[in-house]
C-alpha cells in the first residue's frame, strides 16, 4: 500500500522549482519583476555553442548546416551564427510593419527633399560593393526604414567572424547563439532541446573531428540535476547500506530494517500530501529540505526496538519509551510548525511538511510497529558495556564544554563574514564551467543583464508610453559612456499612440506619388520602379496596429515579452542597462536621472541577496520563537527547572558548537546549513530528553544508551556520506548534520544526566 | 599540393598553375580603374573611377575619385570605408557574404591564391599566356544565390578586366589599367 501511495505521490504531485520559495507573500513590484526575470527572462533560455577542431572552413560549414537544420525546430526560438542577422519570419514581420516601427517615420520623411536625400543615399549604396542588399529592397523601401529599425535592434559590439560566421577571438572556434523555446528552469524540455542539438550536430558536421561544446543556464540546470540525482542516489545507498549493516549486527534480524524504514517513509509521504493539500503544489527544495529534517524519524523506531526484550510483548517496551518519545516529537513538531507563520512560501511549506511528517512517523511507531513485532524480537540481552564506556566523567565534560566554548567564540567572531547571500553560491554549477560560459558570453557580446529600469503603469500601454518618454535620457547616458547600451520593449513594440502617430504621418498615395516624381527627376532610377513602395505606404495607412500577439512565433516575441512583466496592479516594462558598472557613484548618477513616477532602478543581484537575507532572517527569528515554545512545553511537561535546563542547554550549545565548527572549517553559511541546523535542533532535543530521564534499572539505562548510540551512529552514517560529496547542497547539509549529531550526542550525554540530577 | 596538381584544362603549356605562380610573384600592384555597374533597377549604368592598390599578401585599397570621393581599405577581415560626407566606417567583411566574396575573389586573383579561390569556386582557364580568361563559378550554395560567375581577363601577370555577373543578371565590369613604374 505504501509503495502504491509513494508511486502515486511521485507521479501526481506538482513540483515547482522556481525561486518563489524565497518570495514573501506580499511581494513588491521589484520582487515580482525579479522572479519573472529569473524564471521567464530570455537570459535563462540562452545556449551558447562552440564548434572546435578541424579547419576554419569546416567549422563555418558546420555552423551553417546546424543553423539551417535547427531553423525549423519548434524547440528553438532562435538559432544565430552570425551569417544572417535575422531569420525569415522576423525580417518579414519587421518589413511588413516598418512604417509603424521605424523611429524615423514622421511627416517630413516623405516630402520631396527628404525623399531625394534618401534616394541619393541609395544610389551611393548601389555603387558600393555591398549593393545587393540595397537592391533587394529598393523598390519597396527606398527610404530605408527596415535598416533604421534593424540599427536600433542590433546595437552593441558584434562578435568576431571567421569565414562569415561568428568565431572566438583567436578564430579557433565557431560560435553560435541559441534561445530555447522552453525556459531554462523547465529541465525536461531543456534536456530534449540539448539532445536534439547534439544529435543534429553529429549528423551535419563537416568532419568527424569536429566537436560541439555547449554551455548556458539550461545546460547547467540539466547537468546539475543529473549530478545531484547520481550523487544523492549513490551516497544515500552507501549511507543506507551502512545503517542496514549496523542494525543487522545489533539486532540480528532482517525484519528490523523494514520496521526501521517504515515510519520515515510514512512521514515523508504524509508531509508531501499535507503540503500538496494546503498549497496545491510542492517546491522541489521543500521536498529535499523536508526529507533532511525527517531524518529525525530514523530514531523513533530505534528507541522502540531497543527496548523490546526477548519474550516480552512490545507494549512493555512501548510503555517505557513512549512518554519520552512523545514529548520529543510533540515539542519538535511544534517548533518546526512555527515556520508556518512566516511570510515565505518556502518556509511555510517546510514547516508544514516537517511537522506533519514527524507526527505521522511517530504515530506509525506508536500504533503501527508494535503489532508488527508481536512475536517479539530476539534482542540480545544487554550487557552493561556501554553504560561503563559512556559514563560522563569530569574531564570528558570539561573537554566537551571547552570545545563548545571555542566554537562559540569562533561563531561570534566569524558569523557576519560567513553568511552567504549570493544565490549563485548555492548553485551546484562548478566555478570553471561558469567562467567558461562568461568568457563565451563576453566574446559574443551577449551581456549578462543585471541592472534594469522598471517602468510601471496602470496598463501595458501606459508602461510603454512611459518607457518611450525615457529614450532621450537613455541615449544621453549612452553618449556619456555611463552605459554601453540599453534595450526597451518599445524597440519592437511601440505604444499604440506612437504607432498611430506614425501612421497619421504617412501621406496619401497620390501625394506620395507626386512627391516621388519630384524627388526622382534627374536620377537614373527606372520608371515605375517604386510602385511597390507606393502600395506599401498606402497599405500601412490603414494597417492594423502591431500588438504583442502579432510577434508570436518569432524570436522578437520572446525578446519583447521578457521585457514586459505583469505586476500586481498593472504592467511593468523593463529597460536593461548594459555595461553599467557596479561603481556606486555611477549607479547613483543613473538612478538620479529618472525621478519619473513609476520608474524604479533594479539590481537583480542586490535584490536577490535582499530576498535571501530576508528569508534567512525570517527563518532565524521563527527558529528562536520555536525554541521558546519548545522550552515552555518541555518545562510544562517535566515540571522541573533542572530537567528543563538539561534539555535547553545541550540543544543551545549543540547549535552554537555546530555553527562555530562550520565557521572554523571555513564554510560560508547558506540556507542549506540553516535547514540542517533545524535537524540538529530536533535530534538534540530527543537525545537530551532520553539522556535526562530517570531510569529505574541498570539494564534499562543500558537499553536507552544502546538506543541512543544506535540512533547517533545511523544518523552519522547517512549524513557523513553526504558530507563527502563535492556538490554544495549535499556537502553542506551532510556536514552540518554530522557535526551537529556528534556534538549534540556528546553534549546531551555529559550535561543532561548531571543537570537532571541523576 | 594543389599548386602542383596536373591541369587537364591547360591550353598548350600555359596552365592555371603557371598563371597563379605569375600572379603570386607580383608583390605590389597599382592601377587605375573604371567600374561600370549595370543594374536592372536603373535606366543607365553607374560609373566609378579611381585607383586600385594592392600589397601582398592582404592589403587592398580602392580609391574612388569620381563621381564621389570614397576610399575602401581592406586589411584582413576589416573593411574601412571613408568619405568626406560620411566620415569613417568600419565593416566586418564576414557580415556581408557578397562583400566577402568580392574581397576574397579579388584578393585571391591578385595574389594568385589558388587554394582560396578553389574553396568557393570551380576554376576554368581559357586562352594562352598572352591573353587569358579565368572563369570562376561558385560552388558554395550561399554564394551561388548571389553570384552566377566571375570572369577575369588578362595578359601575362597583368589583370585587365574583372566582370562579376550576379544571379539576377545584373553585372559589374571592372576595367584595370596598370600604371607605369610600379
Amino acid at each position: 500500500v505504501l509503495g502504491l501511495l509513494a508511486a502515486a505521490t511521485v507521479w501526481r504531485l506538482p513540483v515547482t522549482s522556481d525561486l518563489s520559495l524565497f518570495l514573501p507573500r506580499a511581494a513588491t513590484v521589484k520582487q515580482q519583476v525579479l522572479l519573472e526575470q529569473l524564471n521567464q527572462g530570455t537570459g535563462n533560455r540562452l545556449l551558447l555553442a562552440a564548434i572546435s577542431g578541424g579547419g576554419a572552413a569546416e567549422r563555418a560549414r558546420t555552423s551553417r548546416a546546424l543553423t539551417a537544420a535547427l531553423g525549423d525546430s519548434p524547440r528553438f526560438l532562435r538559432v544565430a551564427n552570425g551569417a544572417r542577422e535575422l531569420s525569415g519570419p522576423e525580417r518579414d514581420l519587421l518589413l511588413r510593419n516598418r512604417y509603424l516601427l521605424s523611429p524615423r517615420v514622421d511627416a517630413d520623411r516623405f516630402r520631396p527633399e527628404s525623399l531625394r536625400r534618401s534616394l541619393e543615399r541609395r544610389l551611393e549604396e548601389l555603387r558600393s560593393p555591398a549593393s545587393a542588399f540595397t537592391k533587394d529592397l529598393l523598390a519597396r523601401d527606398p527610404t530605408g526604414e527596415l535598416w533604421a529599425i534593424l540599427a536600433r535592434l542590433q546595437q552593441g559590439p558584434s562578435p568576431s567572424r571567421r569565414d562569415g560566421v561568428w568565431a572566438s577571438r583567436d578564430g579557433g572556434r565557431a560560435l553560435m547563439v541559441l534561445y530555447t523555446h522552453a525556459p531554462g528552469t523547465a529541465l525536461d524540455a531543456q534536456e530534449a532541446a540539448q539532445t536534439e542539438l547534439r544529435r543534429t550536430f553529429r549528423r551535419v558536421r563537416a568532419a568527424p573531428g569536429l566537436r560541439l561544446e555547449l554551455t548556458g543556464p539550461g545546460v547547467f540546470g540539466v547537468q546539475a540535476r543529473e549530478r545531484i540525482r547520481r550523487e544523492a542516489t549513490r551516497l544515500s545507498i552507501a549511507g543506507s547500506l551502512g545503517v542496514a549493516l549496523l542494525l543487522l549486527v545489533l539486532f540480528r534480524s532482517p525484519r528490523v530494517l523494514l520496521l526501521a524504514a517504515l515510519p520515515l517513509a510514512t512521514g515523508v509521504l504524509a508531509g508531501m500530501w499535507a503540503v500538496w493539500a494546503a498549497f496545491g503544489a510542492i517546491h522541489g527544495i521543500t521536498i529535499a529540505f523536508g526529507v533532511t529534517l525527517l531524518g529525525l524519524a530514523i530514531d523513533y523506531p530505534l528507541h522502540l526496538l531497543s527496548h523490546i526484550r526477548g519474550g516480552q510483548p512490545p507494549p512493555r517496551a512501548l510503555a517505557s519509551v513512549w512518554p519520552t518519545l512523545r514529548l520529543g516529537v510533540l515539542t519538535t513538531a511544534v517548533a518546526f510548525a512555527v515556520l508556518i507563520t512566516t511570510d515565505f512560501r518556502g518556509l511555510m511549506q517546510l514547516g508544514l511538511f516537517s511537522a506533519t511528517g514527524l507526527l505521522a512517523a511517530a504515530a506509525v511507531t506508536r500504533w503501527g510497529l508494535p503489532p508488527l513485532c508481536r512475536d517479539g524480537l530476539a534482542g540480545a540481552p544487554p550487557r552493561p558495556r556501554l553504560t561503563r564506556l559512556l559514563r560522563p566523567s569530569a574531564p570528558m565534560t570539561a573537554l566537551v564544554l571547552t570545545a563548545a566554548a571555542v566554537a562559540a567564540v569562533a561563531l561570534a567572531r566569524g558569523l557576519p563574514g560567513h553568511l552567504e547571500r549570493d544565490l549563485q553560491a548555492l548553485s551546484p554549477v562548478p566555478g570553471d564551467e561558469l567562467a567558461r560560459f562568461r568568457a563565451l558570453q563576453g566574446q559574443l557580446g551577449t551581456p549578462d543583464i543585471r541592472r534594469f529600469l522598471v517602468v510601471t503603469g496602470d496598463s501595458r500601454q501606459q508602461a510603454l508610453r512611459r518607457t518611450e518618454a525615457l529614450r532621450g535620457r537613455l541615449q544621453a547616458l549612452q553618449h556619456e559612456g555611463l552605459i554601453e547600451r540599453f534595450r526597451t520593449p518599445a524597440d519592437v513594440l511601440p505604444s499604440l499612440a506612437t504607432q498611430r502617430r506614425r501612421q497619421r504621418a504617412l501621406p496619401e498615395r497620390h501625394r506620395l506619388a507626386a512627391n516621388l516624381d519630384e524627388a526622382t527627376s534627374g536620377l537614373p532610377f527606372r520608371a515605375h520602379l517604386f510602385e511597390p513602395f507606393l502600395d506599401d505606404v498606402a497599405t500601412a495607412r490603414s494597417q492594423p496596429l502591431l500588438r504583442l500577439d502579432d510577434l508570436a512565433g518569432t524570436f522578437l516575441h520572446a525578446r519583447t515579452a521578457s521585457l514586459l512583466a505583469p505586476v500586481a496592479d498593472g504592467s511593468a516594462a523593463l529597460v536593461p542597462l548594459m555595461g553599467l558598472s557596479g561603481d556606486p557613484a555611477a549607479v547613483a548618477e543613473v538612478r538620479g536621472r529618472f525621478p519619473d513616477p513609476g520608474v524604479r532602478f533594479l539590481d537583480l543581484k542586490a535584490e536577490t541577496e535582499r530576498l535571501v537575507s530576508g528569508f534567512l532572517a525570517a527563518g532565524a527569528s521563527r527558529l528562536a520563537l520555536g525554541a521558546a515554545v519548545l522550552a515552555l512545553l518541555v518545562g510544562a511537561a517535566l515540571r522541573s527547572w533542572r530537567r528543563l535546563a538539561g534539555v535547553v542547554l545541550p540543544v543551545g550549545l549543540a547549535l552554537v558548537t555546530t555553527a562555530g565548527a562550520l565557521v572554523l572549517l571555513g564554510e560560508r553559511l547558506t540556507i542549506f546549513h540553516t535547514v540542517a541546523l533545524l535537524l540538529v535542533f530536533g535530534i538534540t532535543v530527543d537525545y537530551s530528553l532520553f539522556f535526562g530521564r530517570p531510569e529505574a534499572a541498570a539494564v534499562d539505562r543500558e537499553r536507552t544508551l544502546r538506543a541512543l548510540t544506535t540512533c547517533m551512529a545511523s544518523t552519522l552514517l547517512v549524513f557523513g556520506a553526504l558530507a563527502a560529496s563535492a556538490i554544495p547542497v549535499l556537502h553542506q547539509t551532510g556536514l552540518t548534520a554530522a557535526l551537529g549529531v556528534a556534538s549534540g550526542f556528546l553534549l546531551a550525554m555529559t550535561l543532561s544526566p548531571r543537570l537532571s540530577g541523576r | 599540393v594543389l599548386l602542383l596538381a596536373p591541369l587537364p584544362a591547360a591550353a598548350g603549356d600555359w596552365g592555371l598553375a603557371d598563371l597563379m605562380t605569375r600572379l603570386g610573384e607580383v608583390p605590389r600592384y597599382r592601377a587605375t580603374f573604371r567600374e561600370t555597374k549595370h543594374l536592372a533597377v536603373l535606366s543607365e549604368p553607374l560609373v566609378q573611377e579611381g585607383t586600385l592598390l594592392y600589397e601582398a599578401p592582404g592589403h587592398l585599397r580602392k580609391v574612388v575619385t569620381s563621381p564621389h570621393e570614397k576610399i575602401y581599405d581592406i586589411r584582413g577581415d576589416t573593411l574601412t570605408i571613408s568619405s568626406p560626407e560620411e566620415g569613417v566606417r568600419r565593416v566586418d567583411i564576414g557580415d556581408h557574404p557578397l562583400l566577402r566574396s568580392f574581397v576574397t575573389t579579388l584578393r585571391g586573383i591578385l595574389s594568385g591564391d589558388r587554394a582560396a579561390l578553389a574553396d568557393s569556386y570551380r576554376l576554368r582557364l581559357e586562352g594562352g599566356a598572352a591573353e587569358w580568361t579565368l572563369r570562376l563559378t561558385p560552388t558554395d550554395p550561399a554564394l551561388r544565390e548571389r553570384i552566377r560567375e566571375v570572369e577575369v581577363h588578362g595578359s601575362g601577370a597583368r589583370i585587365e578586366v574583372v566582370k562579376t555577373v550576379e544571379a539576377d543578371g545584373d553585372y559589374s565590369r571592372l576595367a584595370i589599367r596598370q600604371g607605369d613604374g610600379d
